[in-house]
């Protein structure tokens, strides 16, 4: 008999979910919020006001990325803005991480990650981002708030505690 | 003339091969199991189908490079996997680290747990099969939570799952504004649901047939296999290295170390629901007493040689949701460790497997497997 | 004679399309009680045109026969399935001069041929090779040896007090509608629905399914056409069994109608309507449990359901016997 009382008690837990509002985003008519440090695997490369690139070539995030996808070759010369800049900037998508350390280094927050969260690619080309495609996608998607600066500001401790703990 | 009783040996025996690709082998495990009929004669787990060499890459990543791979690791609760080696690296180059860094560590961690155990009450029960109290349902509701858990983490590092929010000397992002209000709305509804989904499962007649007395790990056996975590814990040996050797600020917080004697799938059931509880418990603290201050320790991270550490030896081991998650780190003085050894507690408490299955059915399988709660990225690293 | 065939016909094309709705109403249930939509986008609103969508794709699905199978076997068994459940049809009733086949023993033909099923199940476990389609096999039989019995013994009360195996006279010996019998008629009928859900495999007595012990069970090596005849065969089983149990039980076509219009009309009403509350029976049971383990269930029918039923029987005998 008190068998029965129990699982009498389970289905009251049931009927009280039944009647719960949807927990589904109906995806491709309603989307999903992004939240502002989304960290996606789509990169873009910001250019200032002039037009050129923010990136100086400085080898900082090719350098420190675990999976070492991150190709720069520095240009020759300087662009109009008297900075030097890349002539090429790959990323091999297939092997990224996603850790964001990439965007942490960078001195000029000269690449970001782009809020997209379906991205998705049909060929492996396309999973190549060239430095062509990256300012592309830059210039579409909208990026993500976290950029080098903003990120180190975040971690720095204040100086002057530094100081009277010393 | 005695009269000889003639007991019934069966000669014949199958054998059947549970996975690597099994529905209900939490990943990629391979169990020999010798049935006769469908009681178990002896069993012989087979793992490795995931290993990824973790521990060489520690070799050849510097300490700044490592830390994401670890996410990858115990993939269910990624955050204790950067907790443990953030620790060591910093116990063996004697860094500080403020104390809001600690608390964000502690409320982050903990929310892992959460997320981990919701993820481990919705495949049990979706291994139990069935539905209400099992099967689909529970499995639905508890994704449905854990979902608003891993809003949290996203809303803070961007990513769901693999957040890489740890960095040697603190954390690598401050907290957002609104996050007391995401968590204790989240934690509040969380702990509902919780108790809700535990009425419905020991009130369940099947579920409790399913699960009490089944699979018994003595006190003693789990000791000697290493058990840690909810497993030891569900053989009544109150043991959980938060309370034991408080690392970062564990020692702060007022919680419970549950424990429970029977040894049973059931035990471990229990221990688990009532540790995401104390969980919501720690958080709660934390995030009303989350000091000011900085949250990193270290000048921000620039290039990938930042740490190098002294050279020595150091073990630390913090408490995952499945147990002792232990990293030895050797290092020669260079900015990447000269050797990495991760003690995982999925390989430790799988390793009693062969001792609960045996004698029991098939069925039994899934549920004691589940019961142990390995995840296979833990296991083979 | 052509008349028949004409019957059959429609009999087979009404059968297998509530079949394909009763899948998409469990869809739409489920998915109300794990807080999710279901079907939604194929056939706004909420998906109505899903059913085709599925049997369209499991039509169009790669044919996979397993090298070490027995092809002729293999093959074979899902059609034995679909027959033996669409062949329990013909002595079903729908209104009292709507059915295709009056026969005066037509419980004991609907038991015999229902068995084909499991006939059918276990030449598939064997045929497939593979050892979980073996074990699954072995449970099926296990399995439908233990609850055939109370299964049987739970629908012969009515039997007994109506005096009669065809299905016509027991709906015509029910007074009243919705069943009222005297207390062993409920006892009966809770016990046939318990046995009823063993019998179909459906959740918590699905031990020879288990798809987390023993992946999908006797069908684990079918794809494309041939798991769709299994799919099916299953739900029609289960049509077929709701519509029995109300027969049986609750009164089948009977129940309160106005004197004008064609009777049939109404008469077909009634039975489907009692139909749809025996299917919903089953579907609330099968949410609503975990699974059960072999030898727990295979005890609770040779201990508990096995007596009670039998039990039951003697009971409605004597009360026959006396009243």
């Amino acid at each position: 008999m008190s068998q029965i009382l129990n699982v009498l008690k389970v289905l009251k837990v049931a009927t009280k979910n039944f009647f719960r509002e949807t927990f589904t985003i109906m995806y491709p008519d309603k989307k999903r919020e992004i939240p502002e440090r989304f960290r996606g695997p789509l990169f873009g490369l910001p250019t200032d006001n002039n037009g050129d690139l923010k990136c100086i070539a400085c080898k900082l995030c090719e350098q420190i990325c675990p999976s070492e996808i991150i190709n720069v070759t520095p240009a020759e010369g300087k662009n109009k803005s008297g900075r030097t800049y890349p002539e090429k900037f790959t990323i091999e998508l297939q092997a990224c991480l996603a850790c964001e350390l990439c965007v942490q280094v960078c001195p000029t927050d000269a690449i970001v990650m782009l809020k997209v969260p379906g991205w998705a690619a049909l060929s492996r080309d396309e999973l190549l981002l060239t430095l062509e495609k990256m300012v592309e996608y830059g210039k579409k998607y909208e990026s993500s708030i976290i950029a080098g600066n903003i990120l180190r500001n975040m971690q720095t401790p204040p100086r002057r505690e530094k100081v009277a703990a010393t | 003339m005695e009269r000889e009783l003639k007991i019934y040996e069966p000669e014949e025996e199958i054998i059947l091969n549970m996975g690597p690709q099994h529905p209900s082998t939490h990943g990629v495990l391979r169990i020999i199991l010798k049935l006769s009929g469908e009681k178990i004669v002896d069993v012989k787990p087979d793992i490795g189908y995931l290993h990824r060499g973790v521990e060489k890459l520690g070799e050849t990543y510097t300490y700044v490079q490592f830390l994401p791979m670890l996410d990858r690791n115990d993939y269910l609760s990624a955050t204790t996997n950067e907790f443990g080696y953030v620790l060591a690296v910093e116990k063996l180059a004697g860094i500080m680290v403020p104390e809001r860094a600690q608390y964000i560590r502690v409320i982050f961690s903990e929310l892992s747990r959460i997320a981990s155990h919701l993820v481990w009450l919705g495949t049990f029960c979706l291994d139990l099969g069935g539905a209400l109290g099992g099967g689909t349902t529970v499995f639905l509701y508890c994704f449905r939570e854990r979902e608003r858990i891993l809003d949290i983490f996203e809303k803070m590092t961007g990513s769901r799952l693999h957040p890489h929010l740890m960095q040697i000397g603190g954390v690598r992002y401050d907290v957002y504004p609104s996050i007391d209000k995401d968590i204790k709305e989240t934690l509040q509804t969380v702990e509902k649901r919780i108790n809700e989904y535990e009425e419905m499962l020991i009130n369940n007649p099947v579920f409790i047939d399913r699960t009490k007395g089944i699979g018994i790990l003595p006190k003693e056996v789990a000791m000697e296999y290493g058990c840690s975590g909810p497993v030891l814990r569900g053989s009544g040996v109150k043991f959980d290295l938060r309370k034991a050797c408080p690392y970062s600020s564990y020692d702060k917080f007022d919680f419970d170390v549950p424990s429970f004697d029977g040894g049973d799938v059931f035990d471990r059931f229990r221990v688990r629901m009532e540790e995401m509880r104390q969980s919501i418990k720690i958080i709660m603290q934390a995030i009303e007493g989350l000091p000011q201050g900085p949250i990193s320790s270290q000048m921000p991270v620039k290039v990938k040689v930042a740490i190098k550490p002294k050279p020595g030896e150091v073990y630390v081991a913090v408490e995952s949701p499945r147990g002792e998650l232990g990293y030895y780190i050797y290092s020669d003085g260079k900015p990447f460790a000269y050797r990495v050894k991760i003690r995982a507690p999925s390989f430790s408490n799988l390793s009693v497997l062969p001792f609960l299955l045996k004698g029991h059915l098939v069925a039994d399988v899934v549920a004691i497997l589940g019961s142990i709660d390995p995840v296979f990225g833990d296991v083979d690293r | 004679m052509v008349g028949i065939i004409f019957l059959t016909i429609i009999y087979i094309f009404v059968a297998l399309f509530i079949v394909l709705y009763i899948t998409w109403i469990e869809r739409k249930f489920a998915a109300k009680l794990h807080n999710r939509v279901g079907p939604y986008y194929v056939g706004r609103p909420h998906g109505f045109l899903q059913p085709f969508a599925d049997v369209l794709k499991l039509l169009l699905k790669e044919d996979i026969i397993p090298e070490q199978a027995d092809r002729k076997i293999f093959n074979i068994a899902p059609i034995i399935v679909f027959i033996g459940a669409l062949l329990t049809f013909p002595v079903l009733p729908v209104a009292k001069n709507i059915y295709i086949s009056d026969l005066s023993v037509g419980l004991i033909y609907f038991f015999a041929v229902s068995s084909l099923i499991v006939f059918g199940v276990f030449l598939a476990g064997w045929a497939s090779n593979s050892k979980y389609a073996l074990l699954s096999a072995f449970r099926a039989g296990a399995q439908v040896v233990s609850y055939e019995i109370p299964l049987i013994l739970s629908a012969l009360v009515p039997v007994v007090l109506a005096g009669s195996l065809r299905t016509n006279d027991i709906i015509q010996a029910q007074k009243v509608p919705f069943a009222l019998y005297p207390i062993f008629g409920w006892v009966s009928f809770i016990i046939f629905v318990i046995a009823g859900l063993a019998e179909e495999n459906k959740v918590p007595f699905d031990v020879p399914e288990a798809e987390s012990e023993l992946v999908a069970a006797y069908n684990v090596e079918y794809s494309g056409i041939k798991f769709a005849l299994f799919y099916a065969a299953e739900y029609v089983h289960i049509l077929a069994l709701s519509v029995l149990g109300s027969i049986l039980f609750l009164g089948g076509y009977r129940g309160f109608y106005p004197h004008f219009g064609p009777e049939w009309l109404y008469q077909i009403f009634w039975l489907l309507f009692k139909t749809f509350i025996m299917l919903t029976l089953f579907l609330l049971i099968r949410w609503s449990f975990v699974r059960i383990r072999i030898d727990r269930l295979i005890n609770f029918s040779w201990k508990y359901l096995f007596p009670i039923s039998l039990f039951n029987l003697f009971l409605a005998s004597l009360w026959k016997l006396f009243f």
